[in-house]
C-alpha cells in the first residue's frame, strides 16, 4: 500500500514539475533567436555519429537527411558496424566515397577499424564513413568518438528522422549555462510510424494505425513530457535516449566512452559521466530540450516489442548494478539520493512488486475470502488513475507542440489511453519480468534481432 | 521469444491485468476476516471514550436491514461492552489505523449519515428481493471506509479526465479562434499602414481604419506589424514607423511591459522599444543589463550593441554576471547585422569576468586586431584553460611570433587540448629552430599530438618535410601513415 501511494505521489509530483517546465520552455523558445547561431562563425563543431548495422535499405536516404541538418559547423560520421548486407557498398556508391589513410587515435578502445571513407565530392566534405568489425552499437559509437573532430558529439540511430533544427536546439543548453558545465542534452523522441516521410524528412505527422505503436505514443508522451522533463528540471536525469543525445566529447572520453558490455549503453554513459563529474567535484548539468527533435519507428509487433522491452529492462538493471555505489550515497548529490533509488524502487522493482501482488492475490483468492467490493473499487481506481495520467500526457503534448492537429487523432489517442492499462501494461510488465529472468538466470547480454520496416521501404507501398 | 516462454502470453496477460490492484491489496486478506469489527477495534485501541466511535461501531455492526428512520438505530445496536470484547481480539490489526485515518479525513459522522441515507434510499425505493443484496453491499462497503475514499478519488479522477478533455477541446477551439483573429487583424493593419506609408491615405483616415485599438491584443498585433515593417522597410518609411508607434501610444504599452514581473513580457517590451523607440530604449536598457533572468539580460545586451554604435560593448565593463557563449553569439550576430563599427576589444581583456575576456579574445582574433597584441601574452598565464586556449589561438591566428617561445615553454604543463593548439600554432609561426621540439613530440605516445606534430613539421617548410622523410626512413614510427593522413586535406 505504501509502495503504491509512493509511486502514485511521485508520478503526480513529476507531472506537476513537468507542467511548470513546459510553460517555462514555451516562453524560452519564443524569446530565442536561433539565427544567431546559424550564421555564426563561432558555432561549436558537432560530430553526428550514426552507427549502422544492416541498414542497406535506408542508409542512403538517412545520410542524405543528416547532410540536410541546419547547422553551420558539423560533420557526420557513419559507422558501419560490420554489416552483413551491402550497407557500405550502397553508401560508397551514392556518395562517391574512397578509402583514405587516416591515423586513428584510439582514445577509447573499440573493435579494429577496417577503413575510413571520404567523398571525392566537395558537397559531402563533412561526411566520413567508418568501416569496422562488428562490436555492437556501443562499440560503433566509441569508434565514432575516436574519429570525431567536434568538441561535442551527437549519437543517433541512423534509421531515425532527425529534425533539421535539432543541432542548434540541442547545443543551446551547452552555450547558455554560465555556472555549470553541461555534459549532455537529450530531446523528445517522436513516433514516426504512419507519418509521411519524404527523402528522409518528416512531412506529415499522424497517429500510428498499429495499436501497439499507438500504445507507445502514449507511453513515450508520458515518459518524455511527464518524466524526463521533470527529472531534468530537478537535475536528476539519468537516461538520454540512444536515438538522440548530444554529449561533451571531452567528458565522454574522460570517463571511458560507451561501455560495450551492457545493452543499456545510453543510460550507462549518462550515469558514468555524471559520476565522473561528481568525483572530480566539478559543477555540471544534464540538459534536456523538450522539443520533438527525433522521430523513430517503434516496434509494431509483439515479438519485436517484447525483445526491445526485455533489453531495456536488462540494460536498466545492469546500469543500476554497475553503479551500485551511487545508491543513497550523498557524495553523488541528487543522483545518489533520489534518482538512482527511484530507478531501483520504481523502475526496476515495479514489475516485481506487481508480480508479488498477483501471487499474493491468488493465494488470498484460493485460501481466503477476498473482499471483492474492495478489490473492484481498487481495480477501478488504479485504472482511472492510469487513464488520467495518460490523458494529461496527451494534453501536455497538445498544449506544448500541437503535433496531432486533427480531432480524430486526439480521439484515437484518448481511446488508446483507455485500452492501454488493460492490454499494453500487462504486456510491459511481463516483458520486464522476462528481462529480469534473462538478466539474473540466463545471464543474457545480447541485443536480439530488431528488424525494422524502414521508412524508405514504406514509401514504395 | 525464447523456449522458456512458449506461448504464455494469453494466460499471463489475464493475470497481469489484475496485478496493479493486487499490489494494493495487503489490506484485504486479514481484513476480510474482521469485517464486522474494524471500527470497533480502532476505538478499542486508541480512543476509549469516544461517543462518536461508539455510534459508528454500533452502526457498522448491524446485520439486519435498518428501519426507514435509520438515524435512531445508530445509537442502538450492540452495547459497548460487547464491542470492546470483540475489538480486543483484533487490537493488533494494522488496518484499523487506515480506517481511522479515512474516518478522520472524511468525518465519521458524515460517513454514517451518508450510509444511513443510502440505506433509507434502498428501503424506500428498491424492490424487496433486491434490498437484501443492496444492504449487504452497503454494509460491506462501509466496513472499510477506505473504499469511500477510493470511490471519492475515482469520482475526482473522472471529473479530472472530463475537465482535461474539456480543456483540450476549448483550448483547441480558442487557439484556432485566436489564430484566425490575429490573422484577420494583422492583414487589416498591414493594409492600412502600407497605404499610409506609401502615401495613399492620410493619417486621420488611417487612424479611422485601424479598428479596435483599445484592445490589448490588437495593440500587441499592431506592435508586431510595426516591428515587421521596421525590419523590412528602408528609407523614408523607415523613419515614419517609430512615429506611428509613438502617435498610437504603443510605446507606453511597451514601457509598461518592461516593468512586468514576467520575464517574457520584459523581453517583449525591450524588443519593441529597441526597434521602434530607440531613444527611449537607450535610457532604460542599462537597467536590464544585469537583470536576474538570463534571457532578459541577453535581450538587453543585444539591444545595447544595436543602440550604441559608437561603443557597442561598453556594457561589458558594467557586467556583474558571466557573459555566456549564447549571449556572445547573439551580440556578435546583431553587431554584424547592423554593421556597427568594430571597437578595440583589448579594452575588455582585463575584465574580471573570464567569459568577457574569452569573448574579447575571440573578437580580437576574428577582427585581426594586431595593434594591441601584447596584451594577449598576459592571458597565456590565466588560470582558466579556455582563456589560455584562446590566447594560444590568438598567438597563432594573429601570427604573434614573440609569443612562440612562451607557448613552447608552457607545453609540458598544459592540458591535451592546449598542447594540440600549441603544436598547431607552430605550423604557422614555427621555423627550423622548432624542429627538435616537434620531433620530440613525434616520439611521444599520444597519437593526436604526433599527428599534429607531423602536420606542423610538414607544413613549416621544405626542411621540415626532409626531416620527416629522414625520420620515416630511420625509425619505426610509421611516419608514412601520418604523412598520408596529414597531406590529405579532408582529414
Amino acid at each position: 500500500m505504501i509502495y503504491a501511494i509512493c509511486i502514485f505521489s511521485l508520478y503526480l509530483w513529476l507531472a506537476i514539475v513537468s507542467a511548470r517546465e513546459l510553460i517555462r520552455n514555451h516562453y524560452h523558445v519564443r524569446n530565442t533567436n536561433y539565427d544567431a547561431i546559424i550564421s555564426s562563425p563561432f558555432a561549436p563543431m558537432i560530430t553526428v555519429i550514426a552507427p549502422a548495422y544492416n541498414e542497406s535499405l535506408t542508409i542512403v536516404e538517412n545520410i542524405k537527411a543528416l547532410l540536410a541538418l541546419y547547422y553551420p559547423n558539423f560533420e557526420i560520421v557513419v559507422v558501419n558496424d560490420g554489416s552483413k548486407d551491402n550497407t557500405l557498398e550502397k553508401a560508397i556508391e551514392a556518395f562517391d566515397l574512397e578509402k583514405v589513410t587516416h591515423v586513428v587515435d584510439y582514445k577509447i578502445s573499440c573493435q579494429e577499424i577496417r577503413g575510413i571513407y571520404k567523398s571525392r565530392k566537395r558537397a559531402f566534405n563533412n561526411l566520413t564513413v567508418v568501416d569496422k568489425f562488428n562490436g555492437g552499437k556501443a562499440d560503433a559509437l566509441n569508434s565514432g568518438i575516436n574519429i570525431a573532430k567536434g568538441d561535442y558529439f551527437i549519437s543517433i540511430d541512423v534509421d531515425s528522422i532527425i529534425d533539421p533544427y535539432a543541432l542548434q536546439k540541442m547545443i543551446k543548453p551547452f552555450l547558455e549555462e554560465p555556472h555549470r558545465r553541461v555534459i549532455a542534452t537529450g530531446g523528445v523522441i517522436g513516433i514516426a510510424n504512419s507519418c509521411k516521410i519524404v527523402d528522409g524528412q518528416l512531412i506529415e505527422i499522424d497517429v500510428p494505425n498499429n495499436l501497439w505503436a499507438r500504445f507507445q505514443v502514449i507511453e513515450y508522451n508520458r515518459a518524455f513530457l511527464m518524466g524526463r522533463l521533470a527529472w531534468s528540471r530537478l537535475d536528476g536525469l539519468l537516461l538520454i535516449s540512444g536515438a538522440l543525445g548530444l554529449f561533451d566529447k571531452e567528458v565522454a572520453i574522460g570517463c571511458g566512452g560507451y561501455y560495450t558490455q551492457t545493452v543499456g549503453e545510453d543510460m550507462e554513459l549518462v550515469v558514468r559521466m555524471r559520476k565522473y563529474m561528481a568525483e572530480r567535484k566539478e559543477k555540471y548539468k544534464v540538459g534536456y530540450v523538450p522539443d520533438p527533435l527525433c522521430w523513430t519507428e517503434v516496434p509494431s509487433t509483439l515479438k519485436i516489442l517484447g525483445r526491445q522491452r526485455n533489453r531495456w529492462t536488462r540494460g536498466t538493471i545492469d546500469t543500476l548494478f554497475i553503479h551500485w555505489n551511487i545508491f543513497l550515497n550523498r557524495k553523488y548529490g541528487f543522483m545518489g539520493m533520489v534518482s538512482h533509488p527511484f530507478w531501483v524502487f520504481f523502475e526496476w522493482f515495479a514489475p516485481i512488486v506487481e508480480l508479488l501482488g498477483i501471487i499474493y492475490f491468488i493465494v488470498i483468492a484460493l485460501f481466503g475470502s477476498p473482499n471483492w467490493p474492495f478489490f473492484f473499487v481498487m481495480l477501478f481506481f488504479v485504472y482511472v488513475f492510469s487513464i488520467t495520467f495518460s490523458t494529461y500526457a496527451i494534453l501536455y503534448d497538445l498544449l506544448a507542440y500541437n503535433r496531432y492537429k486533427k480531432k480524430r487523432m486526439i480521439v484515437k489517442l484518448l481511446m488508446t489511453a483507455w485500452l492501454e492499462p488493460i492490454i499494453f501494461h500487462p504486456m510491459v510488465v511481463y516483458w520486464a519480468l522476462s528481462g529480469n529472468f534473462d538478466f539474473f538466470i540466463r545471464k543474457k547480454k545480447t541485443w536480439g534481432n530488431m528488424p525494422r520496416v524502414g521508412f524508405a521501404d514504406k514509401k514504395k507501398h | 521469444m525464447t523456449s522458456i516462454y512458449p506461448k504464455p502470453i494469453k494466460l499471463i496477460h489475464l493475470l497481469l491485468s489484475i496485478c496493479i490492484i493486487a499490489l494494493l491489496l495487503p489490506l484485504e486478506g486479514i481484513a476480510n476476516k474482521n469485517t464486522d469489527n474494524q471500527i470497533g477495534t480502532s476505538k478499542a485501541t486508541t480512543v476509549p471514550s469516544s461517543s462518536t466511535d461508539n455510534s459508528l461501531l454500533a452502526s457498522l455492526q448491524q446485520e439486519v436491514i435498518v428501519p426507514a428512520d435509520s438515524s435512531s438505530s445508530l445509537v442502538s445496536g450492540k452495547n459497548e461492552t460487547q464491542a470492546q470484547e470483540e475489538s480486543k481480539s483484533k487490537v493488533q490489526n494494522p488496518h484499523n489505523e487506515v480506517n481511522r485515518i479515512v474516518l478522520w479525513l472524511l468525518g465519521d459522522n458524515n460517513v454514517l449519515e451518508f450510509k444511513s441515507r443510502m440505506i433509507d434510499y434502498g428501503n424506500n425505493n428498491l424492490p424487496l428481493f433486491l434490498r437484501k443484496y443492496y444492504i449487504r453491499l452497503i454494509e460491506r462497503t462501509y466496513t472499510y471506509p477506505i473504499v469511500i475514499l477510493l470511490l471519492l478519488l475515482i469520482v475526482g479522477l473522472i471529473i479530472n479526465i472530463t475537465l482535461v478533455l474539456m480543456v483540450m477541446y476549448f483550448t483547441n477551439k480558442r487557439k484556432n479562434h485566436k489564430e484566425r483573429y490575429i490573422c484577420i487583424y494583422r492583414n487589416s493593419y498591414e493594409d492600412v499602414l502600407r497605404s499610409y506609408l506609401f502615401g495613399e491615405i492620410e493619417w486621420d483616415l488611417a487612424l479611422l481604419k485601424l479598428k479596435k485599438l483599445k484592445k490589448p491584443l490588437n495593440r500587441k498585433i499592431l506592435t508586431e506589424v510595426l516591428l515587421m515593417f521596421k525590419e523590412n522597410l528602408r528609407g523614408e518609411m523607415d523613419s515614419q514607423i517609430p512615429q506611428i508607434f509613438i502617435k498610437l501610444g504603443l510605446e507606453k504599452d511597451s514601457l509598461k511591459l518592461t516593468k512586468s514581473y514576467y520575464y517574457h513580457r520584459r523581453i517583449e517590451g525591450l524588443k519593441a522599444l529597441t526597434n521602434l523607440n530607440p531613444e527611449n530604449a537607450k535610457e532604460i536598457i542599462p537597467n536590464y543589463l544585469n537583470d536576474k533572468h538570463f534571457l532578459v539580460r541577453t535581450e538587453a545586451q543585444v539591444s545595447y550593441v544595436r543602440l550604441h554604435p559608437e561603443n557597442p560593448f561598453e556594457f561589458l565593463k558594467t557586467l556583474t554576471n558571466p557573459f555566456p557563449r549564447w549571449t556572445q553569439l547573439s551580440s556578435f550576430y546583431v553587431f554584424r547585422l547592423y554593421q556597427v563599427p568594430v571597437p578595440a576589444f583589448v579594452d575588455y581583456l582585463d575584465s574580471e569576468i573570464p567569459t568577457v575576456r574569452n569573448f574579447s579574445l575571440r573578437m580580437m582574433i576574428f577582427f585581426q586586431q594586431l595593434e594591441n597584441a601584447s596584451a594577449i601574452y598576459s592571458l597565456l598565464d590565466s588560470p582558466f584553460e579556455m582563456t589560455r586556449f584562446l590566447a594560444i589561438r590568438a598567438v597563432n591566428d594573429l601570427r604573434l611570433y614573440e609569443g612562440k617561445q612562451k607557448i613552447k615553454n608552457m607545453f609540458q604543463s598544459e592540458t591535451g587540448n592546449n598542447k594540440l593548439e600549441i603544436i598547431k600554432t607552430l605550423k604557422n609561426i614555427g621555423d627550423a629552430e622548432d624542429f627538435d621540439f616537434l620531433e620530440s613530440i613525434i616520439h611521444s605516445e599520444s597519437i593526436s599530438l604526433k599527428t599534429e606534430a607531423c602536420r606542423s613539421l610538414y607544413y613549416v617548410n621544405n626542411e621540415g618535410r626532409e626531416r620527416l622523410n629522414f625520420l620515416s626512413q630511420n625509425s619505426d614510427l610509421k611516419i608514412d601513415q601520418f604523412l598520408a593522413h596529414v597531406t590529405d586535406p579532408r582529414n
